[in-house]
């Protein structure tokens, strides 16, 4: 554990003067204090990482060794002209650090993804997998995985398929760090967040502790749809569709290919929900167009095999860069508030679309 | 060293998926084609950003990664350390350079393409023209004035047809930005369509000032101490000495004499900070709020310059602090605005009087005949008025017209009890109207 800082130096006092004008000094102490590790580095996890880096998390690490050459065009951190033989990790590193010289900005070895975590058919997760004899490498990159979050507090994971997400989100459940994922699918986006079954946390001018309970993400993707209505915002049921779809398939579904079956699916939860007992009913909770834009937009289906080709063919193509920054800086705000324990963070789905409701944000609890 | 290139298709994929689709959720009159990015690249679309700091940083970024090419900023403030924790474009080694001149390097440098073009300059120093070149204006200020000066100069372009419809020619979009801590609006100003700035005055909250009699006399609150030190005691201690809010030691003696009037007074919580922030009306600020409204800004921008989505229709309030709200208003144009609205036009020598200006009035064909003792006024400023207010206001009868009202185009007010209701006179400036 770090050393608790008695006052902000003064170098922090003169930089931050603005935000402390919002939050106060014992809000940005706990920043300070914080760690957080963000896994893959697209338009997306760029602005979250500008903004927690600007805000003064005291210790932020990246992970994606995609080569810089490569990078997702929307991660406007990378200097393409000074870049070559970095990873995309490595190369963004050296703008954050640049951006606040008074925390650390970290580069840790790996893959901008969670595939580790899933193991093969009928091979289930043990509490006891330190004690397997054979080192197959998967157990070990899972084991690496497992000892770098381990170091951290926080987990941001961007662009993950969504199996990777609910994979990561046990990882962290176990090890009791918090998890922010999301992604920006062209126009649609969403966020999620787990900060464990209990998460603590202080309001404004009352000293009394409150708690509050999060779910997984598995289990946001498989309850009752007897939660859902006529509010809920439609990108919940492509998510849920993506995801069923995902669990049939064992890959994203991504490409024109897999847009009738996921629409199929979607149809099918919305018929299943109360408020869906119509045609038109159905057709306002989940608009055809949006479920074959989050499908297309995406990243680019990964053909499988050496994890080369991985990488060259799963960039996060649909990124746009407004949207990325709402969506970077809801996010950010909520780990601000995950770190420091202080008011309620978002709980537990975010949903953005500019193509629905008038580009509503609406924040779920699933 | 091999050059990493990115050819045009890879780099706009996500872009040219919104331009080259049609859709049902697209914008009226919208028609995908590979020409759309073509135009939003081109010399033909410029695009001004009104700021380069917590806003304008954010904005330039959005605009250049969206695939517009020819930007202009304009910031007449230089680089503080205490912008370092937002205007993410900025370094400490960066500190007392222009805004705009830094932040167009760094987009530059960092976006293969663009073409940012800084002005370091105040923004009334630029001709109203230069105004008119640019396809749309983003509004990154932090200012209720600066506000007020953008919209009369792009309002001043627009045109009323016989009508009485907005010429569309004439109407130049406008978006606007602005944030507090975790609050923040974005709005779409479409002169002659939506609300303008001053149709919806009352939406800002009102500035606080204090009772000359409370500082002096009664102060309760260390702001009121602050206030009293800034503004009375400095004058009289210091006469001639102007106060000068970037002047560290100017800033210490108005704190060290502020906490000797909270001491007197009994009043605690005079810290420098609060000082600072009082005096210099400091506004606290945080890069999340900036990057999600700059970002619905430039969002808004790219609707209106391509259509392909429809528009905010036409005021976003965003709320961060303790979960998220937004709420989207559609406020109405107030038709009697003093900036915006029709008007009946009219043809005005700058160099008349307001005396010769009434003649006009009185004299004109279509207008004379309902009026026969008329008073002007122009907003809530009386120009000249029968009854109560006119030994006030008859020396101005005698006073240059473009002097008195020296926005081309305004709207005046003109009351006459022959009237049902108010008269609304677009005053254009015409040399050719000599008397």
């Amino acid at each position: 554990m770090s050393p608790v800082l008695d006052a902000l130096t003064e170098d922090h006092a003169a930089v931050y003067d603005r935000q402390l004008r919002v939050w106060g000094v014992e809000v940005q102490r706990r920043l300070i204090e914080a760690k957080v590790l963000i896994i893959g580095l697209g338009g997306l996890a760029a602005e979250i990482a500008k903004n927690i880096v600007l805000a003064g998390v005291g210790t932020v690490a990246l992970v994606d060794d995609t080569a810089a050459s490569s990078v997702a065009p929307g991660n406007f951190l990378v200097e393409l002209d000074s870049a070559t033989g970095k990873s995309v990790a490595e190369a963004s590193a050296v703008t954050l650090q640049a951006m606040n010289p008074l925390i650390a900005v970290r580069v840790e070895r790996g893959p901008p993804s969670a595939s580790a975590l899933l193991l093969p058919d009928g091979l289930q997760p043990e509490g006891g997998a330190a004690d397997q004899v054979s080192a197959s490498p998967v157990l070990t990159a899972a084991e690496d995985l497992r000892s770098l979050v381990s170091r951290y507090d926080t987990v941001v994971a961007c662009g993950l398929p969504l199996r990777e997400v609910a994979a990561l989100d046990d990882l962290c459940r176990q090890l009791s760090k918090q998890l922010f994922a999301g992604e920006v699918r062209g126009a649609s986006s969403f966020a999620f967040v787990d900060l464990g079954p209990r998460h603590v946390y202080t309001v404004q001018g009352d000293p009394e502790e409150k708690v509050v309970e999060y779910r997984s993400f598995r289990d946001a993707m498989k309850t009752d749809l007897k939660a859902v209505n006529k509010r809920t915002h439609p990108l919940y049921l492509a998510l849920r569709a993506c995801w069923e779809f995902e669990e049939a398939h064992c890959r994203s579904a991504g490409g024109p290919a897999d847009v009738a079956e996921v629409q199929d699916v979607a149809q099918r939860l919305a018929s299943a929900v109360p408020a869906g007992n119509t045609a038109a009913a159905m057709k306002a909770l989940i608009p055809e167009a949006l479920v074959e834009g989050f499908v297309l937009d995406g990243a680019a289906v990964a053909p499988g095999g050496a994890s080369d080709l991985v990488q060259e063919a799963a960039q996060p193509l649909g990124e746009l860069a407004p949207v990325c920054a709402v969506v970077g800086g809801v996010v950010a705000n909520n780990v601000l508030r995950a770190v420091s324990h202080f008011n309620p963070p978002l709980r537990n789905l975010f949903c953005y679309s500019y193509l629905v409701r008038d580009g509503l944000g609406v924040e779920e609890c699933f | 060293m091999e050059d990493i290139q990115m050819d045009d298709e890879e780099r706009w994929r996500d872009l040219d998926l919104l331009l080259t689709r049609p859709g049902q959720l697209v914008g009226p009159g919208f028609e995908p084609c590979p020409e759309l990015r073509a135009f939003l690249q081109s010399p033909d679309c410029r695009v001004l950003c009104v700021g380069a700091g917590g806003l304008g940083c954010e904005i330039l970024k959005d605009l250049a990664l969206s695939g517009v090419v020819h930007i202009d900023v304009i910031d007449m403030d230089t680089i503080d350390v205490s912008n370092l924790n937002r205007q993410f474009l900025f370094r400490m080694k960066d500190v007392g350079q222009p805004k705009a001149t830094v932040a167009a390097e760094r987009i530059n440098a960092r976006v293969p393409g663009v073409q940012v073009i800084p002005h370091f300059s105040r923004i009334e120093d630029q001709p109203a023209e230069w105004y008119r070149s640019f396809a749309i204006i983003i509004l990154g200020l932090d200012s209720l004035e600066a506000r007020r000066y953008m919209n009369s100069v792009v309002c001043g372009f627009l045109e009323y047809d016989e009508n009485g419809q907005p010429d569309l020619a004439t109407v130049k979009p406008m978006v606007d930005g602005g944030t507090e801590g975790f609050k923040g609006h974005a709005r779409v100003i479409l002169p002659g369509h939506t609300p303008c700035f001053e149709c919806t005055l009352w939406l800002f909250p009102p500035q606080t000032k204090f009772p000359l009699c409370t500082l002096a006399e009664t102060p309760r609150s260390p702001a009121h101490c602050i206030e009293y030190a800034h503004l009375i005691l400095w004058g009289q201690v210091r006469t001639g000495e102007e106060f000068d809010t970037d002047n560290e030691e100017h800033m210490k003696w108005v704190y060290e004499r502020a906490a000797e009037r909270a001491k007197q007074y009994g009043i605690h919580g005079v810290t420098f900070q609060l000082t600072q922030g009082v005096v210099k009306n400091i506004i606290p600020a945080i890069a999340s709020t900036n990057a999600i409204i700059s970002a619905q800004c430039v969002l808004e921008a790219l609707k209106t310059l391509t259509c392909f989505s429809t528009g905010l229709d036409n005021y976003m309030m965003y709320v961060g602090s303790t979960g998220l709200y937004t709420h989207t208003a559609k406020y109405e144009k107030d038709p009697s605005c003093p900036v915006c609205s029709a008007g009946v036009p009219m043809e005005v020598d700058p160099d008349s009087t307001l005396q010769q200006f009434i003649d006009q009035l009185r004299s004109d064909a279509a207008l004379g005949k309902h009026l026969s003792a008329p008073s002007v006024s122009y907003g809530a400023i009386n120009l000249f008025a029968h009854g109560v207010f006119e030994a006030e206001t008859a020396p101005n009868l005698t006073r240059r017209m473009a002097d008195l009202v020296p926005d081309d185009g305004a709207v005046l007010t003109v009351n006459d009890k022959r009237l049902r209701g108010p008269m609304r006179v677009r005053a254009r400036y015409s040399s050719s109207m000599k008397a």
